[in-house]
């Protein structure tokens, strides 16, 4: 399998029964069936320790076959309801459920906790409702700062290098509650006393201005969706 | 390579999609037949961005320069060893003019069979056209020249002469590429508002032998052929110095009815033979044995001073009813011998991949256009609102 495959290629040719882009399929994605499941579950999964990863990874074999292109909905959200709904029905028959469920998802339950068995898909749906306006908050405060997510796609560090040493500028801003302070009230980079913390040159720091800006906002915000996406990629197959 | 093959949506504007991926890195995608919703996530394709434009820039750059090329490197392919002729196409309007065509449909030589024929070319450059193409240019420039007249009758005879063999396969392929000249003919003259009567014709190899060396186009030799055979006195030195409406249509008013004769006609050797005499009577010269066999031999024959008396009839070709040049040369013109044996060389070969598609009849547009996209990544599944069911 060429490593440069379009995942929505492989996707097709694992459905027709090519066994080769289906493991391949199931490689690549495994940090997204750890995120999925860590998330369901409330706590952080290892691979090759917790049932629960096996689950996910089976759950995710199964989406596979289930997906039906062109029926409206993404591989990867029908990927996730699958996961979830294999999750609760493992944890169902393990009898640990009310354990091992997260606070998040507890929190959602009691509104209407009639039937928190059954509530799983019900919870992704307010969870996908929570996402969007999550998004739309960020996006608006983003604004704020005169950023528009398409100045984003243009300002983008291209490295992946240069794009975590950005993002490692970004925590720094998020860290130090003076910077956040900084960038809050005037709408700026702390130049200055970022370039001293972190170790990038101030011109590189001009030019990924943007980036920062909104990874920082992302950080310091309530953005907890969003502040935990970035970063899940870092969850290899190994997975330490 | 486990980065940024996922990315979740934040942005949609139609079916652009600006993506934020767990590597932290922005993209903004097209996809032309999916709609995410924000904050679904989606597969993405790889990123090529490093080589993705360079290799664009690259590929248009040497796509535009092969195109540009291209005439340049048919003029230099042109003298090498030619795609060899398949068919020869005669067309008669009263110029008469002769094309070979190549394998790809495509005119490798044009030579005039009349003077106005080689009038008709010289303002024209057929050469690596399609014969289709090739057809339509010759027609309109017949009537920009004043060949046909708006709301005069007129006539065409296209005829279609396999270059070697006359099976019927060859025989039917010929038909199918005369069918379709006409069609192209007569959509043309259609446009023109001429009611022009536009026939085809396939015949053999061997009439287009005699019909040269009795100084006609295979499509006129055709037609003296049916004449003959319908019982019109037609002289072959009629034909050469007139066209085919004012020729017929002197002898008989019924002439649209002897051209569909002539293309329903499939062995004219043997109407050859049948006629016999009447034929070499036609023709005004010696026993026809002659002349099937040398090419150059026939030039005597078919001179102006075989013909001396129809002479008086007319002296030149004045079929043609606009003004125009001065009294014609009668006879059907020059014919070098080396040019009809020699069908000028063409870019023969092999077909690059940007020819087989213009041979294919893509556009140049359509064409850099494939190659763009085979750049591009392939669109993604289809994503829509959150499907609760699952299924």
């Amino acid at each position: 399998m060429p490593p440069e495959a379009d995942p929505n290629q492989l996707l097709l040719q694992a459905k027709e029964g090519d066994p080769g882009a289906r493991e391949e399929l199931i490689h690549r994605f495994t940090p997204f069936i750890l995120a999925v499941t860590s998330r369901a579950t409330g706590r952080f999964i290892h691979l090759g320790e917790d049932d629960e990863a096996s689950i996910g990874l089976m759950a995710f074999n199964e989406a596979i076959d289930s997906f039906r292109p062109g029926r409206g909905s993404s591989f990867l959200t029908l990927a996730e309801t699958i996961i979830r709904r294999r999750l609760v029905d493992y944890f169902r028959r393990e009898g640990r459920h009310r354990r091992v469920l997260s606070l998040q998802v507890l929190e959602q339950e009691t509104a209407a906790a009639v039937d928190p068995l059954g509530g799983e898909e019900i919870n992704l749906v307010h969870e996908m409702a929570d996402r969007r306006r999550e998004i739309e908050r960020y996006r608006e405060e983003l604004a704020g700062f005169g950023i528009t997510l398409a100045d984003l796609v243009k300002g983008s560090p291209q490295h992946q290098d240069a794009r975590d040493r950005a993002l490692a500028a970004a925590r720094v801003v998020a860290a130090n509650p003076l910077l956040s302070q900084y960038l809050r009230e005037r709408k700026a980079l702390p130049l200055k006393a970022l370039e001293k913390s972190v170790a990038i040159s101030r011109k590189t720091l001009e030019r990924h201005r943007k980036y920062i800006i909104a990874a920082a906002v992302m950080l310091i915000g309530d953005y907890e969706y969003l502040a935990s996406y970035i970063g899940q990629n870092k969850r290899g197959g190994q997975d330490a | 390579m486990l980065n940024a093959e996922r990315g979740l949506v934040l942005e949609r504007k139609g079916n652009r999609v600006i993506v934020l991926t767990p590597a932290g890195e922005w993209r903004s995608l097209y996809l032309p037949d999916q709609s995410p919703a924000i904050g679904e996530e989606i597969m993405l394709p790889p990123v090529k961005r490093k080589p993705f434009w360079p290799a664009v820039a690259g590929a248009a750059a040497i796509i535009l320069l092969l195109i540009l090329a291209l005439p340049l490197a048919r003029r230099a392919v042109r003298p090498l060893p030619p795609g060899e002729p398949v068919y020869y196409v005669t067309v008669d309007i009263n110029p008469s003019v002769e094309l070979a065509v190549d394998n790809q449909e495509r005119v490798a030589s044009a030579r005039g069979l009349n003077s106005d024929g080689e009038k008709l070319l010289a303002s024209l450059a057929l050469k690596e056209e399609k014969i289709a193409t090739a057809i339509k240019l010759l027609t309109r420039e017949a009537v920009r020249q004043g060949y046909y007249l708006p709301d005069r009758e007129g006539a065409m005879v296209v005829a279609v002469i396999p270059a070697s063999g006359a099976e019927e396969k060859q025989l039917a392929a010929g038909n199918d590429l005369g069918q379709k000249l006409t069609r192209e003919a007569r959509d043309i003259l259609q446009q023109a508002r001429v009611p022009a009567v536009v026939e085809a014709a396939v015949v053999q190899p061997e009439i287009r032998q005699h019909a040269e060396a009795s100084g006609l186009s295979a499509g006129k030799y055709s037609l003296l052929l049916e004449a003959l055979d319908a019982g019109l006195p037609v002289t072959a030195a009629d034909l050469q110095k007139e066209g085919l409406t004012r020729v017929l249509g002197r002898l008989d008013g019924n002439w649209e009815q002897l051209l569909q004769k002539l293309q329903q006609d499939s062995d004219l050797l043997q109407k050859e033979k049948q006629l016999g005499a009447t034929l070499k009577k036609a023709l005004g010269q010696q026993p026809a044995a002659d002349n099937n066999r040398l090419g150059d031999n026939s030039n005597k024959g078919q001179g102006p001073t075989g013909n001396a008396g129809n002479k008086e009839k007319s002296p030149g070709n004045q079929d043609r009813p606009g003004p125009g040049q001065g009294p014609a040369d009668p006879g059907q013109g020059r014919r070098p011998a080396a040019a009809r044996n020699n069908p000028a060389a063409r870019g023969g070969g092999k077909a690059s991949p940007i020819r087989v598609l213009l041979e294919k009849g893509y556009t140049y547009q359509e064409i850099i256009k494939r190659y763009y996209n085979q750049e591009r990544p392939s669109g993604h599944l289809r994503l829509g609102p959150l499907n609760i069911a699952g299924e």
